[in-house]
């Protein structure tokens, strides 16, 4: 039992169980001495009265404070035993206000709830916990990049989230420098993960990653012979369009790519642009990292305008109930990865666990950002240390994570990124029809 | 190439009425009370969310939330008015301090209230229509042509009532009108409220039309502001025709040289009027 502030106060009043038998037994004696006690009918005159009560009142706060004192003894003496929890602080830098918020909203829940779950866990003898601590980043570079530095170099946060491919790019620069463990969702491909970026972790499929996957099947399957792209004006669209231009000119299967246009994020009407599109009648509409509000109004605009073919959207989930309340039938023919349509049983506790604490439908991207706290955990574990960032990296890229909500999961890409930074998991597809998500196929989103 | 400039001029066309609305609350703010409202906006966001908490969450009907928005922007143009606009009038930074941190409040308040999840209205009208060639949606039609209706009221009222009168001449010298038994703090609280009434308005039309979020307003703000400078401050003319200049610029640039540039050509005519017209294309007083 280590010795501490309780031993102290333990010899100062005795062992506990002696104190207060000893208190009593006074009190008792002393209440008996007076033979009439404090409710006799006798007369006495007041003075006489009023000494007694205050000698009862004087046992029984006597009493009352040894039985505190004991009790604070007990528990000062159980805390010194305990080794102390030292707290590891995870920056969840997401949007949290405006279009994105749903996913950084969700990826909040992710972490905290993962963290509760994992507890106290140990490395190297030591009892450390991870804290999330929330910041709004608004899907904006600006306001993310100053909220890393404040969670840097104000808190000495050495592990977090920056969310978005669209923002990751301007924080890159204080990642490197600082050696930050960024473990996050964004899209994008080559231009955010590759050997420069060494403590840098896509923690979804990369758009690349799904667009090589599904490439083939989607345009033989759905007989596709003209595809558009209609992506947001940012790394993330842009990023979409090379690989896509990339894959049309290396792997060529008969589609061609008629056309490709940008739009501003917060737009809500898309009728010119895509009035500019329909021009060149594709059969399919790659919508590339559409969130899913602006997925359903392109649906909507689009068949509106008279669009009668499919929307793939690769690069981002769209939540089924959102897409149809504002698309409503127009929903239908929309190909979204990443979308279980029939989902492993570990997805379906996590959503029945999520509804039941937050009243509302899990959505996909809680699933995928729960195991990066453990995995963490794991890393830290294997390596032993808890602060070398850099030895973290190279630990965790080297260990399979088995209890991912989708299946194992492993980091790849070694060959195609130059650096094994990409998360592969099992990997869905699904279909819009009829008001509800069909399962299309899965598919291993494994690469060299 | 003709149907994609049709098309970009009658999607600019009705898009432009319902920019319209907006603009017209703010410059007349500005003509009489001499307010520049940065929180104009966040008054079409909260006819956006309260058509939404009318129709979706308590089942009014569409006509009956639209009412509704309609007639709450009264007292709360009145309340405005009177707690936020009438105590800074004439001090121009207290103002813009003001107008500002009511946008901010408005704001959190629509966050906290309705979330962070995007909401959509179902739609009244379903269906398109064919013009010359070109799809549009019937809910455009009606928005554009509630937004003419209204443009016509407000037309009337200043121009055909005592009432618009009184503003007409609280315009041209507030001090001058007063004298002459003009209430002017009556008269600045109907303004407001006429105002505030186009701005919901505004923001209730475009709901099923597009989503709807409590970030919404901060684009209708600049829009309303990039119109009104184009037209010409106190202007309902020059408020209608720089809507439509706008909305059919922005929607026949996208078309043809891609959305990127479309705000950046809108804002080189913007400092082409700046420049050469400082009043506006039709920069008379109502």
């Amino acid at each position: 039992m280590k010795q501490g502030k309780g031993k102290v106060l333990t010899d100062v009043v005795g062992s506990n169980g002696r104190t207060v038998t000893l208190f009593l037994r006074k009190a008792i004696n002393y209440f008996l001495a007076t033979k009439e006690g404090m409710f006799s009918n006798s007369v006495e005159n007041n003075a006489v009265k009023e000494a007694k009560m205050s000698k009862y009142l004087s046992v029984f706060v006597a009493f009352m404070l040894a039985v505190s004192v004991w009790f604070a003894s007990t528990v000062a003496c159980q805390g010194a035993t305990e080794e102390p929890v030292k707290v590891i602080k995870f920056a969840n830098i997401v949007p949290l206000s405006g279009g994105g918020a749903p996913w950084g909203v969700s990826a909040s829940r992710a972490f905290r709830d993962s963290a509760a779950e994992l507890g106290v866990f140990k490395v190297a003898g030591k009892n450390y916990q991870f804290t999330v601590i929330d910041y709004d980043s608004k899907y904006n570079a600006a306001d993310a990049l100053s909220a890393l530095n404040r969670a840097v170099y104000s808190e000495n946060i050495l592990y977090g989230q920056v969310m978005g491919a669209g923002i990751l790019g301007a924080c890159l620069s204080l990642i490197n420098r600082t050696g930050f463990f960024n473990i996050s969702m964004f899209a994008a491909g080559k231009l955010l993960t590759n050997p420069n970026y060494f403590t840098n972790f896509r923690l979804m499929p990369s758009s690349d990653q799904i667009l090589i996957a599904f490439y083939e099947d989607i345009y033989r399957d759905f007989k596709i012979k003209r595809v558009a792209l209609l992506g947001p004006h940012d790394d993330m669209g842009k990023s979409d369009a090379e690989v896509l231009q990339m894959l049309h000119k290396e792997k060529p299967i008969g589609t061609e790519l008629v056309g490709i246009e940008y739009y501003q994020r917060d737009i809500t009407s898309f009728y010119p642009i895509l009035t500019k599109l329909l021009a060149l009648k594709p059969d399919m509409i790659n919508t590339s990292a559409s969130p899913t509000a602006s997925m359903g109004l392109i649906a909507k605009q689009a068949r509106e305008l008279g669009f009668k073919g499919y929307f793939y959207n690769p690069s981002a989930p769209v939540e089924a109930k959102p897409v149809l309340d504002i698309a409503g039938a127009s929903a239908d023919g929309i190909l979204v990865p990443r979308v279980w349509a029939n989902p492993p049983k570990k997805v379906e506790d996590l959503a029945n666990r999520y509804k039941a604490k937050y009243k509302e439908d899990m959505i996909n991207t809680y699933p995928e950002v729960y195991a990066a706290i453990p995995w963490i955990a794991l890393a830290m574990q294997k390596a032993g240390v808890v602060d070398d960032t850099k030895l973290i990296s190279r630990t965790i890229a080297d260990i399979k994570y088995p209890n991912h909500p989708y299946g194992e999961a492993e980091w790849c890409g070694e060959k195609y990124f130059g650096i094994k930074r990409q998360v592969a998991y099992p990997l869905p597809l699904s279909i819009m029809k009829n008001g509800k998500y069909e399962q299309v196929k899965v598919k291993s989103s494994f690469i060299e | 190439m003709l149907e994609l400039l049709w098309s970009g001029i009658l999607d600019g066309v009705v898009t432009g009425l319902i920019y319209v609305l907006v603009a017209l609350g703010m410059t007349m703010l500005y003509s009489i009370l001499h307010i520049v409202n940065f929180a104009h906006g966040e008054v079409y966001m909260l006819g956006a969310l309260g058509v939404f908490a009318f129709n979706v969450l308590l089942g009014l009907n569409f006509a009956l939330a639209l009412l509704m928005v309609a007639i709450l922007a009264i007292p709360l143009g009145m309340i405005v008015e009177r707690v936020v606009f009438r105590p800074v009038r004439g001090k121009w930074i207290q103002m813009v301090v003001a107008s500002v941190g009511l946008t901010l409040i408005i704001q959190g308040i629509g966050w906290k209230v309705f979330g962070i999840v995007d909401k959509s209205v179902p739609s009244i009208f379903p269906g398109v229509v064919r013009i010359l060639g070109v799809s549009i949606s019937w809910e455009r039609i009606f928005a554009a042509g509630v937004a003419i209706v209204l443009v016509a009221g407000l037309y009337f009222v200043v121009y055909q009532t005592k009432i618009g009168r009184a503003m007409r001449a609280m315009e041209q010298d507030a001090d001058a009108a007063r004298i002459q038994g003009v209430n002017t703090d009556k008269i600045s609280a109907i303004n407001v409220s006429i105002g505030f009434i186009l701005a919901a308005v505004a923001g209730a039309l475009t709901a099923p039309i597009f989503v709807v979020n409590a970030g919404i307003g901060l684009n209708a703000t600049l829009i309303a502001f990039m119109i009104i400078i184009i037209g010409g401050l106190g202007s309902i003319t020059g408020c209608v025709l720089g809507g439509l200049l706008v909305a059919i610029l922005q929607s026949v640039s996208a078309i043809f040289l891609g959305s990127e540039l479309s705000y950046g050509i809108v804002f080189a005519l913007l400092i082409v009027v700046i420049i050469a017209r400082p009043s506006g294309l039709l920069g008379s007083k109502i």
